[in-house]
């Protein structure tokens, strides 16, 4: 099992929002042989991510760091998570940082406002779900959970993010320990990686250390 | 609080202190440094003590301390400022004699000239250091203290929350001076300094506040003897000692219980009055942030480790 890394001995700093974030996000910079020396911080969940962050993004880590980016989720409101971000990581950075780039600066900054940037709602569950169901290995799996999915929905149950359900149902099958996203992944539940949904994502990631 | 070329900074300006302010960084980040400046700033006539007042060198005064009080390839001139009530005070630090100001001191080989600016405003201040604390001035200012019933009642009830034990603090008397005694339930009361370095801490820091007069108390590493346990009854204790005094704390501290504690005594209280000073080193010098409430909950809820 891998150790985690500290901190201080990562040149890059990839911030996301809470714990199953990162562990998946660890697992797609495997996947991409771009693990070492990123340290991903978590902020707990915390429901002002772009206000902590602003703690977190000192002038130290400006200095210490070659790469700081952060991959969030645009929620129900994408235009306004991607204007928020990138404003917050401008004006802390100094920098013009906008979204699915990094910057040339040093440290070159990035962001990448999952699904889509501002095109869209939704999170990396999204993506993670169109790359699994767009696979037609996976057509009579899919079939499956969402054939459960309108079962529940027929007895008024319905998650607040749908496609956050379907990865917890498909997981729930496919991860016995844990169902969200980041550890499902981890147990290897997930590994179409080069799905083409996936592949904005991938790429920015892959730019981490460019 | 403006602080211009003095130490290691260039520019500090602080916006938004509070009733309470831990200062927070890493090593050599100028924590120390800024709780001289406070001290320089808010009486300047005492700017002679500066060498012993929180640094390990035994109260002695080395003129090459006073040489590096200007920042290094500043050119000659530190300049600091404190908003008070009544208005803005100000020193300078010059390596030349002034001619316009009204000259406080010349410190060191060759002479720092120490310059009150015109306002001629002055703030009481004490230093809690982690030094060991010369017994005679302890006694005094916990006379003072729990001369107090307010006063007295406050520290008993903090001690209480750090030793169980502890029935009784007096001074006494006999034929070698004055002490500290403690009542830990034993067939004699046993010196302060025996009871242990946390009570003995907190003796000093209660009674430097409640006690010694001072609109401001700097405390230089608070958890120094403190189980990280005792820390919410021991900042809720601060936070009330400071309200019955009117006494602004400034406290250093590397300790993210202590801030966290700090945050949480507060949170209890019907105004909260804690600010966090972050200071960095950069290239160019130290920089500092003043967060508020909004930030410390932020920082704290989403795990951000405020003092790197």
């Amino acid at each position: 099992m891998a150790v985690k890394p500290l901190e201080k001995d990562c040149p890059r700093i990839l911030m996301v929002e809470g714990y199953s974030d990162l562990t998946f996000l660890a697992e797609a910079l495997q996947h991409l042989r771009k693990w070492q020396g990123v340290f991903i911080k978590h902020f707990n969940g915390k429901p002002d991510m772009a206000g902590t962050m602003e703690i977190y993004v000192t002038p130290q880590l400006l200095v210490e760091k070659s790469a700081i980016g952060a991959v969030v989720d645009a929620d129900q409101n994408p235009n306004g998570t991607v204007q928020r971000f990138e404003q917050v990581l401008s004006a802390t950075t100094g920098q013009k940082v906008i979204h699915g780039a990094w910057t040339s600066g040093k440290p070159r900054v990035g962001l990448f406002v999952v699904p889509e940037g501002s095109s869209r709602p939704g999170e990396i569950e999204s993506l993670v779900w169109e790359a699994w169901s767009s696979d037609p290995r996976n057509s009579a799996s899919k079939a499956c959970v969402e054939a459960y999915r309108s079962c529940m929905a027929g007895l008024g149950v319905a998650p607040q993010s749908p496609e956050r359900g379907l990865i917890g149902a498909l997981f729930a099958m496919r991860a016995d320990e844990d169902p969200r996203l980041g550890p499902g992944t981890r147990a290897h539940a997930f590994q179409e990686w080069s799905a083409p949904p996936l592949a904005p994502l991938m790429r920015f990631l892959d730019h981490i250390d460019r | 609080m403006i602080v211009e070329d003095f130490r290691g900074f260039r520019r500090l300006d602080l916006q938004g202190l509070k009733g309470l302010n831990l200062v927070v960084g890493r090593n050599n980040c100028g924590k120390t440094s800024l709780l001289e400046g406070l001290a320089l700033v808010s009486d300047p006539r005492r700017a002679p003590e500066l060498p012993g007042l929180l640094r390990a060198t035994s109260g002695q005064s080395s003129p090459r301390f006073f040489r590096w009080l200007i920042r290094d390839g500043a050119g000659g001139r530190t300049r600091l400022r404190a908003g008070l009530p009544a208005g803005w005070a100000s020193v300078f630090l010059d390596w030349t004699i002034p001619q316009t100001e009204p000259l406080e001191h010349a410190l060191g080989v060759p002479p720092l000239y120490v310059v009150c600016g015109s306002d001629g405003l002055r703030l009481r201040y004490q230093v809690t250091s982690g030094q060991t604390r010369d017994l005679a001035s302890l006694v005094l200012g916990f006379g003072r203290a729990v001369r107090r019933r307010d006063g007295e009642d406050l520290i008993h009830r903090i001690l209480k929350t750090v030793d169980p034990r502890i029935a009784r603090v007096r001074v006494d008397l006999d034929k070698d001076g004055q002490d500290i005694m403690v009542d830990i339930g034993l067939t004699e009361s046993v010196p302060l300094a025996q009871v242990g370095q946390g009570v003995y801490r907190l003796v000093a820091i209660l009674s430097d506040i409640v006690g010694s007069g001072a609109a401001v108390c700097l405390i230089d590493e608070i958890e120094n003897g403190l189980h990280h346990t005792a820390l919410i009854d021991v900042f809720t204790g601060l936070a009330e000692a400071a309200a019955i005094a009117d006494v602004q704390l400034f406290v250093t501290t590397h300790s993210h219980e202590c801030l966290v504690a700090a945050h949480e005594a507060m949170k209890a209280r019907s105004e909260y009055d804690l600010a966090v000073i972050r200071l960095f080193r950069v290239e160019e010098g130290v920089q500092g942030r003043v967060l508020e409430r909004e930030r410390i909950e932020a920082a704290i809820a989403g795990g951000v480790d405020v003092r790197s």
